[in-house]
């Protein structure tokens, strides 16, 4: 390795390569996520660690089974399927049961990522499937938060929780909120275990955006649909920022517009498709909290926009590098 | 006045301490074994017997045709033997071995009168004297004659040196800049262009430096350290663009009836001890050249060409001849596997041509050979950026070109496997 660079021997040009790695694309994420983990430990000790080392091993066992059953050598170390743990142990809840999180993960792993041929080949996002499975699967379970502030001392144990109605279920059941604006801010408002500190989240989306491994274009163009569509269609009486704070800063919204929008595999690549992909995401996870059964739509509405990724990505190129055009120059 | 760059990558600066230590010129050569070839496929006649002297400069073989290429001797000594081998460059053809006696540098008269000499006469010269653009490789009289149809307005001489580690035109045009000058105007004259511009793209002290030597309006500069850089295509200049070695050998001619019988190249690389350019004889083994920069670990492999777009070769017991300006020695590093596209879009964020290499190579790999048109990989020009990017480390580019070839195609062969 000479300085930024990896010179190989392979038998044709070029012989040299960047330093990046796959796994370097991993480490951003993680690197990303770990303030929002150790931000939750103060609010709710050593549980969320628990749950996200737990997850982390389910991850790398359900991927080095599958591997084993493809008869593959595993490919552990490029960090995507502990990344996929993080993310999933980030939208539970604290009070989660552990197994709740191990579920989600084998689903994400072994029928999401590897049945579709492992890192790089997934159609859809394993974070958010494994997080929409448990969704349908145990919906009493996922959306119990405690009350903030409230600090699991034993952390194999949770009984006696007082749980409190997060800011998404009393949007969607009508209620005001009583939260200010700066509690939404500091993450002192009940939620999942990485999804409430919003500063904390800004500050790992700057951190993205700098590193170029998170794009603007999808992030803000999400951003904006869902603050338009919630100044458009208000769910909480008051002023219209009122309703705008209330909308992007509870459940995943956030969350999901810097990690889940942002993975590189199951997202188009081209800035055009990116800020179409980011609005029409916007628009599907307002109508799922709209119409929806459940409080925070997001992982279904990233689902369904993985779908279309690809077509978007070639239309949006076609559209701009006009390829009869550029036919009839070369001819 | 820097020029805004087209879409590409950034590469780590190497090319120092090339670029600012003098030309080195081995003195202990005892053999140069000469091509005996005028172009791709054509030989030449040999003029001389077996065991008879020849001196520098003395005419070796006359082309077949009017359009060829004369070969002149690089090194004074004894013509001894001839044989027919194979080049990495020039393919087949035959060679001519002069055991060298001395190696002085030629005294030079006075230099002859150039504004009088008229185009036709300055191709005559280029053709007489045997110059061949180092660029391309293609006789520099071909190449004038060529353009003169196009009515060019401007000519360039192309010392961008956008890859890795090769700096050999910067050494050429730091050595002599008012010669490549002059001989760059003559070949203006040539083909009747009324501005000549040479081209770079240095460092900001390197840059100074050359600032004070020649005129800005002769100068054109680019960012450094990026690759690719095409922007003469953007200005419609590639064409007429040639090397600055060939600007100096047609300068040499022209004023000292000099044949062109020296080459400058970099030799550089993590094997080599003493990276340097230098300044060698045509015909010298390249064996010889990689010694004396160190280059002699067993082990390390040779690269013709720079990194980036360079040609591994089997064996470095080859001459060097004009065209070859950079020899990269790498250590045997173990080659890094590749693994499976991560959709990340970096490919498409370095191609100078804005295609999509990765969905390219995915419908290759796929076998979606019907589809592949539309995304025009035949505009690829295979400069590797998108290969050299590839945090998979997948070469893509070799895919793209692959690609290219089948395009349109719709082959009913279900693989090795089929019917079994």
């Amino acid at each position: 390795m000479i300085g930024g660079l990896i010179m190989t021997n392979e038998r044709r040009a070029p012989f040299v390569h960047h330093m990046a790695r796959p796994v370097s694309l991993s480490l951003d994420a993680f690197i990303a996520l770990v303030p929002l983990f150790l931000f939750s430990t103060v609010f709710f000790g050593s549980r969320p660690l628990l749950l996200a080392f737990l997850n982390m091993a389910t991850a790398v066992l359900c991927e080095a089974f599958a591997c084993l059953l493809l008869k593959r050598k595993p490919q552990i170390k490029d960090g995507t399927s502990l990344i996929t743990a993080l993310l999933i142990t980030g939208m539970l809840s604290p009070t989660a049961p552990f197994w709740l999180g191990m579920v989600a993960t084998t689903f994400a792993i072994l029928l999401v990522k590897m049945a579709f041929g492992g890192t790089g080949r997934n159609l859809f996002n394993p974070a958010a499937a494994g997080i929409a499975f448990i969704t349908q699967c145990f919906p009493g379970l996922i959306f119990q938060y405690p009350e903030s502030g409230f600090e699991v001392t034993n952390a194999l144990l949770f009984q006696n929780v007082s749980v409190s109605p997060s800011p998404a279920s009393s949007l969607q059941t009508g209620g005001t909120s009583s939260y200010l604006w700066y509690e939404f801010l500091l993450g002192q408002v009940p939620g999942s275990i990485a999804t409430t500190a919003i500063l904390v989240l800004c500050a790992s989306m700057i951190f993205l955006f700098v590193r170029k491994s998170a794009s603007p274009a999808i992030t803000l163009s999400f951003l904006a649909t869902c603050a338009l569509i919630a100044i458009a269609f208000p769910r909480v009486e008051g002023t219209w920022y009122n309703s705008v704070l209330l909308e992007l800063c509870s459940g995943y919204l956030i969350f999901g517009a810097i990690f889940l929008l942002n993975d590189p595999v199951t997202t188009p690549n081209h800035w055009l498709a990116r800020l179409f992909f980011g609005i029409f995401a916007g628009i599907l996870v307002m109508v799922f909290r709209h119409i929806g059964r459940f409080e925070e739509g997001l992982c279904f509405a990233v689902l369904l926009m993985n779908t279309l990724s690809t077509i978007l990505d070639r239309q949006c190129w076609k559209l701009l590098h006009n390829p009869k055009r550029r036919k009839e120059e070369m001819a | 006045m820097r020029i805004q760059k087209n879409r590409g990558t950034y590469l780590p600066y190497k090319k120092e301490p090339m670029a600012s230590l003098p030309l080195l010129r081995p003195d202990h050569i005892r053999q140069v074994i000469l091509p005996i070839f005028s172009e791709y496929g054509v030989q030449c006649r040999l003029l001389l017997e077996k065991d008879s002297p020849v001196s520098q400069g003395q005419l070796l073989a006359e082309p077949l045709d009017e359009k060829g290429t004369p070969v002149y001797s690089s090194v004074s000594g004894i013509l001894t033997d001839t044989y027919e081998a194979e080049h990495p460059l020039l393919g087949k053809t035959t060679y001519a071995i002069i055991e060298c006696m001395t190696m002085d540098e030629p005294e030079l008269d006075a230099p002859l009168d150039t504004e009088d000499l008229t185009a036709e006469e300055l191709v005559a010269i280029a053709r007489e004297y045997g110059i061949i653009d180092e660029i391309d490789g293609l006789p520099l009289a071909n190449k004038l004659e060529g353009m003169v149809d196009l009515y060019p307005t401007c000519i360039v001489a192309d010392a961008i040196e956008d890859q890795l580690y090769s700096c050999s035109a910067w050494a050429t045009l730091r050595e002599d800049y008012t010669q490549v000058l002059k001989g760059l105007r003559l070949a203006a004259r040539a083909i009747h262009a009324a501005e000549y511009k040479i081209a770079v793209a240095l460092t900001r002290v390197h840059e100074t430096e050359l600032k004070k030597e020649i005129p800005p309006e002769h100068l054109q500069t680019f960012e450094p350290d990026f690759y690719p850089h095409k922007e003469l295509d953007d200005l419609g200049l590639a064409p007429f663009s040639i090397g600055v070695q060939a600007c100096r050998a047609l300068y040499r001619a022209a004023s000292y009836k000099e044949p062109q019988t020296e080459g400058i190249l970099t030799i550089a690389g993590p094997a080599a001890s003493l990276p340097i350019n230098m300044r060698v004889p045509f015909g010298t083994s390249l064996r010889v050249a990689l010694e004396v920069c160190g280059v002699s670990d067993p082990s390390s492999e040779v690269l013709l060409g720079d990194s980036m777009t360079g040609l591994l070769l089997d064996s470095i017991d080859i001459p060097i001849v004009p065209g070859m300006t950079c020899i990269v020695g790498t250590d045997a590093v173990k080659t890094h596997a590749s693994s499976p596209c991560l959709n990340c879009g970096r490919c498409a964020k370095v191609c100078h041509k804005h295609l999509l290499p990765y969905e390219i190579a995915r419908r290759f790999e796929n076998n979606q050979y019907s589809g592949i048109d539309a995304f025009h990989p035949s505009a690829c020009d295979g400069c590797n950026a998108c290969s050299y990017i590839c945090p998979a480390k997948r070469n893509v580019s070799e895919l793209v070109l692959e690609a290219s070839t089948v395009a349109g195609v719709i082959l009913f062969d279900w693989g090795p496997h089929h019917d079994e």
